[in-house]
């Protein structure tokens, strides 16, 4: 049989990682005794846990099909990530306007089917139903405009 | 019962305040709008609402997100029969034939069946919280700690069981998020867990950059790498009067799915989403014409309609009684409270009737609102659902980031949403079920505590779990669901039904 079940294998795998961190950046917390459980136990317990359930499911992935994993495109993850980064970015040191607009512009790219002035119209309205429902009406701590470089 | 009614006065009185029933109608539409809407669930649009209730009394606030949670289970159905689009998850049977109905001109009855026969089950699902729940509170006020940690484990069992797709990915799934919640400062021992030097992490990992980046980014992501689908909109709505035959067929298809759903919500891990393929399934069975199904027959709008209705009131009977979220929605439920300075659990009832009976009142009232809501003003959401994705998800996005932000003031809590939304969007292409996760992330820090609890008490003997009546009964159940998935014929049903 060909092997055909690539998305279990990187499940697995995955797990296997995480379980792995979780002993490796944990392996200095006390374990104590069963009566008194220190902050160790159930680190260490479920690490080994998820790392034998990891490497059951690596392993099943050569035995068992699978589906296929759906198809990745990455503009729209990167724009995405651009997007929640740059307003982290200018929240506070431009303020909620900007970083809003910020927002609907990147986003908007992450569509492929993206248009230039319907982006614009929807920043600048967002942005500014943004500071009136955040900062107007619900009294949100955050400056609708400010210069903090 | 003449106790019950009073409690209800009690309920109304708090519930039927201009400011509250105002709460209840706001938060009926955004889930309307929400539900409505493809692309968004109940979760993540809780979670990123989340801040907008700060500012409110404890019972507001509560009001608004249940209206929240049920308003999107109305509007799912209707993007359901219009678009054969499944709005939530839990209105995904609903497009099998209510889409067909519409296709035969008879979207308008459909729509009318599914609202009148959720107004029906949502009625009897709280009806049966309003019963139930004080006298299982009453009941839970025995349980200590081994029986929490016990029913926990059920739950995150059912969870697992309840999952689609394979049940070892879903353990797994469980027990990362066991190992995600466990990040921060041990409250026994004062030592912080996977801190990184990162100070924020200090105080554990925040719920709502988790529950918004893994339901709400990480859906967006993936939307966005299918291809624009040419939306089949039904365009006419049609007379919104059911036939006589078609309300025959109706009615008791509604009661079946009513039970099934108000059994189903009450189970961990069960909620809206089971109860409304239990109940299809059902359905399907029993008929005398099984061959109408997925061909427009009128049982298949009716009973998955109510059944997810009931469940999604049920399944506050473990939040509000034991203080256990059984869902993902439930858990974020619980984010709420504390942030309200409400502690879930079997005192709630006992000390804040005021809060539990307000909260069972405003119920009733959201949903004759949703009925309103939904069938007259349903041209208005059709409208919306010609509004195209590309300017609907750059909203979602700002609303997500400030949402997330005004948790904490925090420009990390964001940075934590991007690093959670690309995590959900490797999960979700691995085939790798979120709800899992979110559930163990809630309940590892609970559980570390009772099962280290439980072990002071028994010094170290896990034969104490067994030797407690209760304990053992709930592990014994556990282990009959942890059954239910070896047996070969049980996963045959699993299959078929995801």
């Amino acid at each position: 049989m060909r092997f055909n079940n690539l998305q279990d294998l990187l499940a697995g795998l995955l797990f296997v990682a995480f379980g792995a961190a979780a002993l490796w950046f944990g392996q200095n917390y006390a374990i104590g005794s069963a009566t008194r459980m220190g902050p160790g136990y159930l680190p260490n317990v479920l690490g080994w846990l998820l790392v034998g359930l990891g490497s059951f499911i690596t392993l099943r992935a050569f035995v068992i099909g699978g589906v296929p994993i759906p198809r990745i495109h990455l503009r729209p993850q990167i724009m995405i990530i651009a997007a929640l980064l740059a307003f982290a970015l200018t929240v506070e040191r431009l303020g909620l306007l900007a970083a809003a607009a910020a927002v609907v512009v990147l986003g908007s790219l992450a569509s492929r089917e993206a248009r230039p002035l319907e982006i614009i119209v929807i920043a600048a309205l967002t942005a500014a139903a943004a500071v009136g429902l955040f900062i107007y009406l619900l009294g949100q701590p955050m400056q609708p405009w400010t210069w903090g470089f | 019962m003449d106790e019950i009614f009073q409690n209800l006065a009690t309920g109304f009185g708090g519930a039927f305040t201009p400011v509250n029933l105002g709460l209840c109608l706001i938060g009926c539409l955004l889930g309307t709008l929400i539900g409505v809407l493809p692309g968004i669930g109940p979760i993540a649009t809780i979670a990123m609402l989340l801040p907008i209730t700060y500012g409110l009394s404890p019972l507001g606030a509560l009001i608004m997100l249940a209206g929240i949670y049920y308003g999107a289970q109305y509007g799912g159905s209707t993007t359901a029969v219009l678009v054969n689009l499944p709005g939530e998850s839990s209105s995904v049977v609903t497009c099998l034939d209510g889409y067909q109905m519409a296709k035969k001109g008879r979207a308008g009855s459909a729509l009318t069946i599914a609202a009148l026969g959720s107004l029906f089950a949502g009625c009897v699902g709280t009806l049966l919280l309003a019963a139930f729940a004080p006298i299982l509170a009453k009941f839970a006020e025995q349980f200590r700690s081994p029986e929490y940690f016990a029913l926990m484990l059920f739950g995150l069992i059912a969870a697992v069981v309840l999952a689609s797709g394979s049940v070892v990915k879903a353990i797994a799934m469980v027990v990362l998020g066991l190992l995600f919640g466990l990040v921060g400062t041990d409250v026994s021992s004062g030592v912080t867990r996977y801190g990184f030097g990162v100070p924020e992490l200090y105080d554990g990992i925040d719920f709502v950059p988790v529950a918004v980046g893994l339901f709400g980014l990480a859906e967006i992501m993936s939307n966005l790498d299918k291809r624009e689908e040419n939306r089949d909109l039904a365009s006419k709505v049609g007379s919104l009067w059911p036939t006589r035959e078609e309300t025959r067929r109706a009615i008791p298809a509604v009661l079946r799915g009513t039970v099934v759903g108000s059994l189903l919500g009450i189970l961990p891990g069960g909620g809206a989403v089971l109860s409304s393929f239990a109940a299809y399934t059902l359905e399907k069975k029993i008929s005398k014409h099984p061959e109408e199904f997925g061909k427009g027959a009128v049982e298949g709008v009716a009973a998955p309609e109510a059944a997810n209705n009931a469940g999604a009131q049920t399944s506050f009977i473990p939040l509000l009684t034991l203080g256990i979220p059984s869902t993902p929605v439930m858990a974020i439920m619980v984010g709420a409270m504390m942030i309200q300075g409400i502690a879930p659990g079997t005192a709630l009832i006992k000390e804040r009737p005021d809060l539990f009976w307000g909260i069972v009142a405003s119920m009733w009232i959201g949903n004759v609102m949703l009925v309103i809501i939904n069938l007259p003003l349903i041209g208005l959401w059709v409208k919306l659902l010609h509004v195209p994705y590309r300017i609907l998800f750059p909203i979602i996005l700002v609303l997500c980031c400030v949402g997330t932000y005004s948790t904490g003031n925090a420009t990390t809590l964001v940075v934590m949403l991007a690093i959670f939304s690309v995590l959900g969007y490797v999960f979700v292409k691995l085939g790798c079920e979120t709800a899992p996760f979110l559930l163990g992330f809630v309940l590892g820090p609970l559980m570390e505590e009772n099962l280290r609890r439980s072990m002071v008490i028994s010094f170290g003997d896990p034969l104490i779990f067994v030797q407690r009546p209760i304990s053992a009964t709930i592990l014994a159940m556990t282990f009959g669901l942890v059954l239910l998935i070896v047996l070969p014929q049980f996963r045959k049903t699993r299959e078929v039904a995801f």
